[in-house]
């Protein structure tokens, strides 16, 4: 059944990116639904799967890196959607992210294991759904952020034929993901220095992914201020909020593996 | 769309600030500037990285063994105070020049919001959530300030049944309790074994008897099982007619041991620990008995003290395959403790990860345990009173957080100030 339920979510991105990729050549108003429709299919899929597995596990699916990933290729299909609820139109950003929802969880298969295994100690918290939940929810906000910065570098350069519109409502998904990301990731940071807090008697102790985590929150805290109080526009944006996604990507990974920390159990 | 709006005259907020000392002005304006925030979270930014990448405080010398090449490049780095960033006094004066920016701007944004009744109501809003986030960061370095100055930390080890009256700083300084601390129980619970049958580590040893006829290739192995006739046939040159030998299994000992004087055989315990067979071999009316060691291949023993074992035209060898010995993975490990004032019992709480004991404004942490000796614990003892300052620094930044996301101006203003 879980099985079942991974394969479903893998080829609805599959098909979401054929259609996609289809509606950016040739728009068609059906096309569009049914990249839509594989969307929905896939947040649908995976929310089952992690509900299954967290009633088989005994607790929140999201203590190692495959579960990790399963929740990150589950929270990009889902900002798209929200970003297509509140009226974004943005169909040039379907392609990139049913690509990327896509190689997660074809590398979470491929090369991690599915295993349902006990937690340490200081894991059996319910501290853990809400910390990694809501980090992850970031994550996945400044994924569709990096995904619109590089669609807006490559629009925007000269010569391109591509409307003033879509660079304009590029920019716009830029802007709102970052806040959305923003939101989640501080508040996933203090909800993970509250259970630090719980669990070892200190909020904050320089751990690296403390610090990357903390790097990535005030490299988009620039982005929001130069872009809300200073009015920045256009390519530095879009330059500021790559460097924000590859903070990101050290503070999700990186981290894991090439430093020692309290985190090191996530590789 | 997003425009920079026209710069019409200033909200009131933005005006020079009033009522400050003119001498003042200069400064209060440079931390309120949007160009000193923003490089100064950049600074903070690079120092973080420079931090995490750069070996810090005792990684040092850690690093040095490994790379005495590096040594030299290390102290001009720790001269620089880049081995001990979050520590050294360019750090802390960065994050206090951090803290008066916010405060200068807190107190821009309140006047503002005091002042700017004819803010659109999703601008004032929006406007109160930035107020909350960066109250909520100031808190948060506020809290920071009175760890450092005003916490104590330290540790408690001790048996099941002793007591504490002081817990042993990083300097290995003893303080006090205002009470003592009794440990009443340890714990340490695992996870259940894992199913047998699933080649699960733990499952128990593989085990066989392994009968091996000359000339012939392979072998067989049995599996050890308790009283099953199993026939051995061998061809005896020249004339080649076959012998059969049957062959039984009567004892399995996991730890064989012989009473010297009454040549009893009893297991010692459970245990792996020497594994031995007791075999019958039966050809016609003829049978003997004789004991198989794992460990010791090349030995075997007749089941009948004094009498040598008869010779075999095969050999039988007794494979044991030992896994390691596995223990099932921690799952918890929990201290019951009682706080005694005097002789009274004023407290009995147990502990674990995740499940601290706070009690006279002290915080006791479950930290550690010895595999090997099972009644000792290790506490973290924690008194901290930032945590209040910082919990309520995060409960004010996560509602700003939503009111700025979720209010966020359609209109972007350009302004010079946060």
């Amino acid at each position: 059944m879980l099985t079942d339920l991974f394969d479903i979510a893998l080829v609805a991105n599959i098909l979401a990116l054929l259609l996609a990729t289809l509606n950016w050549f040739a728009p068609r108003r059906w096309l569009d639904v049914l990249t839509l429709l594989g969307f929905t299919c896939s947040v649908l899929a995976l929310t089952v799967y992690m509900g299954l597995r967290w009633v088989e596990a005994g607790r929140a699916p999201f203590s190692n890196m495959f579960e990790s990933l399963v929740l990150f290729a589950w929270t990009i299909p889902l900002i798209y959607l929200v970003l297509r609820m509140r009226g974004k139109t943005v169909a040039v950003l379907a392609p990139p992210a049913a690509l990327v929802a896509a190689l997660l969880l074809v590398y979470a298969s491929a090369f991690l294991s599915s295993e349902i295994k006990p937690l340490m100690p200081a894991l059996r918290s319910n501290w853990l759904a809400f910390h990694v939940m809501t980090c992850l929810v970031g994550y996945g906000s400044f994924a569709v952020t990096c995904m619109a910065a590089i669609g807006y570098l490559i629009t925007s350069r000269a010569g391109s034929q591509v409307s003033r519109e879509t660079q304009d409502l590029l920019e716009a998904v830029m802007s709102k993901t970052a806040s959305y990301g923003f939101l989640f990731l501080i508040v996933g940071i203090a909800m993970g220095a509250v259970w630090a807090n719980v669990a070892w008697g200190t909020y904050w102790s320089w751990d690296p992914k403390e610090t990357w985590s903390l790097i990535t929150a005030l490299i988009y805290a620039i982005f929001l201020h130069g872009r809300y109080m200073r009015g920045w526009q256009g390519r530095r944006m879009a330059w500021i909020a790559i460097v924000g996604f590859i903070s990101v990507l050290i503070t999700y990974v990186g981290v894991n593996y090439l430093m020692k920390g309290l985190h090191s159990y996530a590789a | 769309m997003n425009q920079p709006a026209d710069s019409g005259p200033p909200p009131p907020g933005l005006r020079a600030p009033e009522g400050i000392p003119p001498g003042s002005r200069g400064l209060v304006a440079m931390l309120t500037s949007m160009r000193f925030a923003l490089g100064l979270v950049s600074a903070i930014t690079v120092a973080c990285v420079v931090a995490t990448v750069l070996p810090q405080g005792s990684e040092v010398a850690e690093h040095v063994p490994n790379n005495p090449e590096a040594a030299r490049w290390l102290k001009r780095l720790a001269a620089a105070g880049l081995t001990n960033v979050f520590s050294s006094w360019w750090f802390i004066a960065m994050l206090t020049a951090l803290g008066a920016s916010l405060a200068a701007c807190i107190g821009r944004r309140i006047k503002i919001l005091r002042t700017g009744s004819g803010l659109p109501r999703r601008e004032h809003t929006r406007m109160l959530g930035t107020l909350l986030v960066h109250a909520g960061l100031l808190l948060t370095l506020v809290g920071g300030a009175i760890r450092i100055f005003f916490s104590e930390q330290g540790v408690i080890q001790f048996r099941e049944g002793e007591q504490a009256t002081f817990f042993v700083t990083e300097d290995q300084q003893h303080e006090p309790l205002p009470f003592a601390l009794q440990l009443v129980k340890f714990e340490i619970e695992r996870y259940a074994p894992p199913q047998a049958g699933h080649g699960a580590e733990g499952a128990g040893p593989a085990e066989a008897l392994s009968v091996q006829v000359p000339g012939e290739a392979g072998g067989t192995d049995w599996p050890v099982t308790l009283d099953v006739e199993r026939d051995v046939i061998t061809k005896t040159p020249p004339a080649g007619t076959n012998r059969v030998f049957r062959v039984a299994v009567l004892r399995r000992v996991p730890d064989f041991v012989m009473d010297a004087t009454t040549k009893v055989v009893r297991t010692r315990s459970e245990e792996m620990l020497n594994p031995a067979l007791l075999v019958r071999v039966t050809e016609g009316e003829v049978a003997s008995e004789r004991w198989l060691f794992a460990r010791f291949p090349d030995f075997d023993m007749s089941a009948k003290p004094g009498q040598e074992s008869l010779p075999l035209p095969f050999s039988m060898n007794y494979l044991v395959t030992l896994s390691e010995p596995t223990k099932q993975q921690v799952k918890s490990f929990k201290s019951t403790l009682r706080v005694l004032q005097g002789d009274r019992v004023a407290r009995e709480q147990m502990i674990e990860v995740n499940a601290p004991m706070n009690y006279g404004g002290y915080a006791f942490y479950q930290s550690g345990y010895n595999e090997d000796d099972p009644s000792w614990t290790a506490l973290r003892v924690v008194r901290d009173p930032s945590v209040p300052v910082v919990y309520l620094g995060f409960i004010l930044m996560g509602i700003g957080a939503f009111l700025t996301a979720y209010c966020r101006a359609e209109k972007v203003k350009e302004e010079s100030q946060c």
